[in-house]
């Protein structure tokens, strides 16, 4: 009984087909940003198209329903940003504007999409292996311009494929105890039987597999390099849409196949959140160049927005989902500005040479301040209220031990940020550097991405309902519907 | 005689896995994995799916192992000239082995204890021709899947392409 019901997967359909057609779209059109703009447009109709598709499964293993459709929805918007900011990326690196650049963002973006609709583990691990691979070869790509991108793709590749054999083992092992691949049937399963540690070792490799995308701290080595030897527009891509699209996933899992072990597996995640935060902040500290320190910082954003996994309530995650939005947002901007830094001249990415930022471009050094201000959590910002959110719910479920020691080291964190942005304000210009104008390409992610952030930080209200009642919509729709 | 015919082949598994990885030779290691994915094709037969065996031989065995040896032979490797040991002295890394090792051995020892537990039957139900099962998974209920496998490798395909004739090729820079 096999429903192929194609209107649901319209929107895979049409990424999946302009991805092909931008490999060979310079064959039709001569046009330098022939490539550029058919992947702008298609993207913008995406983000109204995905609003008028039915609801509904196609076959058991596929399911387009409120949660992913909005998902899906804030990708495109993230990669509206990235597609934006790569435009700009390639005024400086023209050696980088291939179409297959297009190509291969569009694939690895449907990877997530089908990620988010997954319905059953394996359909789950193909559309993660759908996701990296072209970030594998958009990383590879980063050789052109910088020596460092062989090396930064080939130890994500290799992590990869330890993430891919973690994932096999911990999908097999659920497998042969409970006899199924499908959610729905893995959480009838889990229901009637109770804890059982074999489950839970299940799930714990399942987790390893995805801490490896995540990089949580056992398994971070590969992140500050491949973050650094990869163009920034993927690195921005990397540590926002893909972290954004695992997480929103995982919580899916959580509530759809895990549910009834939810509190066992929240203490599996204690140490290794905690682990990643407090390893993330520490050597984020060390870091003299802009995008290593950047690259440990979303070690440590990627342990706070999986404290929702140690509340393991409805709420937890749900603020796991916004924390992991609210991260989009900062990690595109941020790396947005780096990525103009860098297309200025190459001595800016390191942090003690910003110091010409201050006297000669008040915009950007006030960005600088803003996205910095918000990564570290201080309040006029949406990383404060995220992070508030997150440890209010510590403290809520009981847990106000582990709300305290993260407290303690995101004030550790904090420096990194704040000396950014004292460099920036404070230090001597030492060197003749010329800066680029800013053009729409960089101010027009940039400004989105901070105008959300001062709005989400200022009135985080309605953002903080409308994933709440995503996941509740999604939570009745599953239970009730269909 | 079924427990025989099982322990035979697991334990030619293992020695031949184990001497693939510590055979100094590259083409031996190839014919050592040849001699594990043809006991590993006879255990898929004594599991009852003829099918499998058949593509086992015919894929591994005929075609991958086959372009494996090419390789080798193109490449022309020599015999590793190093000849330092596994693990030198005592080390973290050690250390970690060790515990994966006591971990597995642990688990090994509760093996039969557990697959009491297990739910998962044998994907082929006797009484029916094991094709007929397999196209019906294939097909019907993993659909969906067997579509964005080929998804997949059509992207790397891409990607490997892409990446080879752009990329490696000095004359071409960019526009």
């Amino acid at each position: 009984m096999a429903y192929l019901n194609f209107n649901v997967i319209g929107l895979e359909l049409l990424f999946f087909l302009i991805g092909c057609l931008l490999f060979f779209v310079k064959d039709f059109i001569k046009k330098e940003q022939a490539a550029f703009f058919l992947s702008l447009v298609t993207l913008l109709f995406a983000l109204i198209f995905v609003f008028f598709l039915p609801f509904g499964d196609f076959t058991q293993s596929f399911r387009l329903d409120f949660f992913s459709s909005s998902m899906k929805f804030l990708m495109i918007f993230g990669g509206i940003l990235i597609l934006l900011l790569s435009r700009g990326y390639f005024n400086k690196y023209l050696v980088l504007n291939y179409p297959e650049y297009f190509g291969l963002l569009f694939f690895s973006l449907l990877g997530s999409f089908v990620m988010v609709s997954a319905m059953d583990l394996l359909t789950f691990y193909i559309a993660i292996e759908l996701m990296s691979f072209p970030v594998y070869f958009l990383i590879a790509m980063g050789y052109k311009i910088n020596k460092k991108g062989i090396e930064g793709a080939f130890k994500y590749f290799f992590l990869g494929v330890f993430s891919s054999v973690f994932f096999i083992l911990g999908i097999a092992i659920l497998y042969a105890y409970t006899g199924s691949f499908f959610f729905k049937d893995l959480i009838f399963v889990l229901g009637k039987k109770g804890t059982h540690w074999e489950i839970l070792l299940g799930a714990l490799f399942v987790i390893a597999g995805l801490s490896i995308k995540l990089s949580f701290v056992p398994f971070h080595m590969w992140a500050p390099d491949a973050y650094e030897g990869a163009s920034l527009p993927i690195t921005a891509f990397m540590s926002g849409i893909i972290k954004f699209s695992v997480l929103a996933t995982l919580v899916k899992v959580m509530l759809m196949a895990f549910f009834p072990l939810r509190i066992e597996i929240g203490k599996i995640f204690l140490p290794i959140v905690l682990l990643t935060i407090l390893g993330g902040n520490l050597m984020a500290i060390k870091q003299q160049n802009l995008v290593r320190m950047l690259a440990y910082s979303s070690i440590a954003h990627a342990g706070y927005a999986s404290l929702g996994f140690i509340i393991a309530d409805f709420t937890g995650y749900t603020f796991t989902v916004f924390y992991a939005f609210t991260y989009m947002i900062m990690s595109i901007g941020a790396f947005g500005l780096v990525a103009w830094l860098e297309s200025c001249d190459k001595r800016l990415v390191e942090i003690p040479n910003l110091g010409i930022l201050g006297k000669k471009n008040g915009l950007v050094s006030f960005l600088i301040l803003l996205f910095m201000f918000s990564l570290a959590g201080i309040p006029p910002t949406a990383g404060f209220v995220a992070k508030f959110y997150l440890l209010l719910g510590l403290v809520k479920a009981g847990s106000w031990l582990i709300a305290v020691l993260v407290l303690l080291f995101s004030v550790i964190g904090a420096y990194p940020y704040i000396r950014v942005v004292k460099c920036v304000y404070m230090d001597k210009a030492l060197e003749k550097v010329e800066l680029r104008p800013f053009k729409w390409e960089f101010w027009l992610p940039i400004g989105l991405c901070s105008v959300l952030i001062l709005l989400m930080g200022i009135y985080p209200q309605p953002f903080a309902s409308f994933f709440y009642k995503t996941m509740f919509l999604y939570l009745s729709f599953f239970y009730f519907g269909s | 005689m079924e427990k025989l015919v099982f322990y035979y082949l697991a334990f030619a598994m293992i020695a031949s896995g184990i001497g693939a990885v510590v055979s100094r030779n590259p083409v031996h290691t190839v014919l050592f994995v040849l001699g594990l994915v043809l006991h590993q094709a006879l255990l898929l037969f004594t599991l009852g799916s003829e099918f499998l065996a058949a593509v086992q031989v015919i894929v591994y065995a005929g075609a991958v192992l086959v372009l494996f040896l090419f390789v080798v032979y193109l490449i022309n490797l020599k015999k590793e000239t190093l000849k330092r040991r596994f693990i030198k002295n005592f080390s973290p890394c050690f250390l970690i082995f060790l515990l994966f090792t006591l971990i597995v051995v642990k688990t090994l020892l509760f093996l039969p204890a557990l697959t009491s537990h297990f739910k998962a039957r044998l994907p082929f139900p006797k009484g029916g021709s094991p094709l007929y099962f397999m196209a019906k998974n294939l097909f019907q209920t993993y659909l969906f899947q067997f579509e964005l496998i080929g998804v997949v490798l059509l992207v790397v395909v891409l990607g490997a392409v892409f990446l080879l004739r752009r990329l490696d090729n000095p004359s071409e820079e960019g526009k």
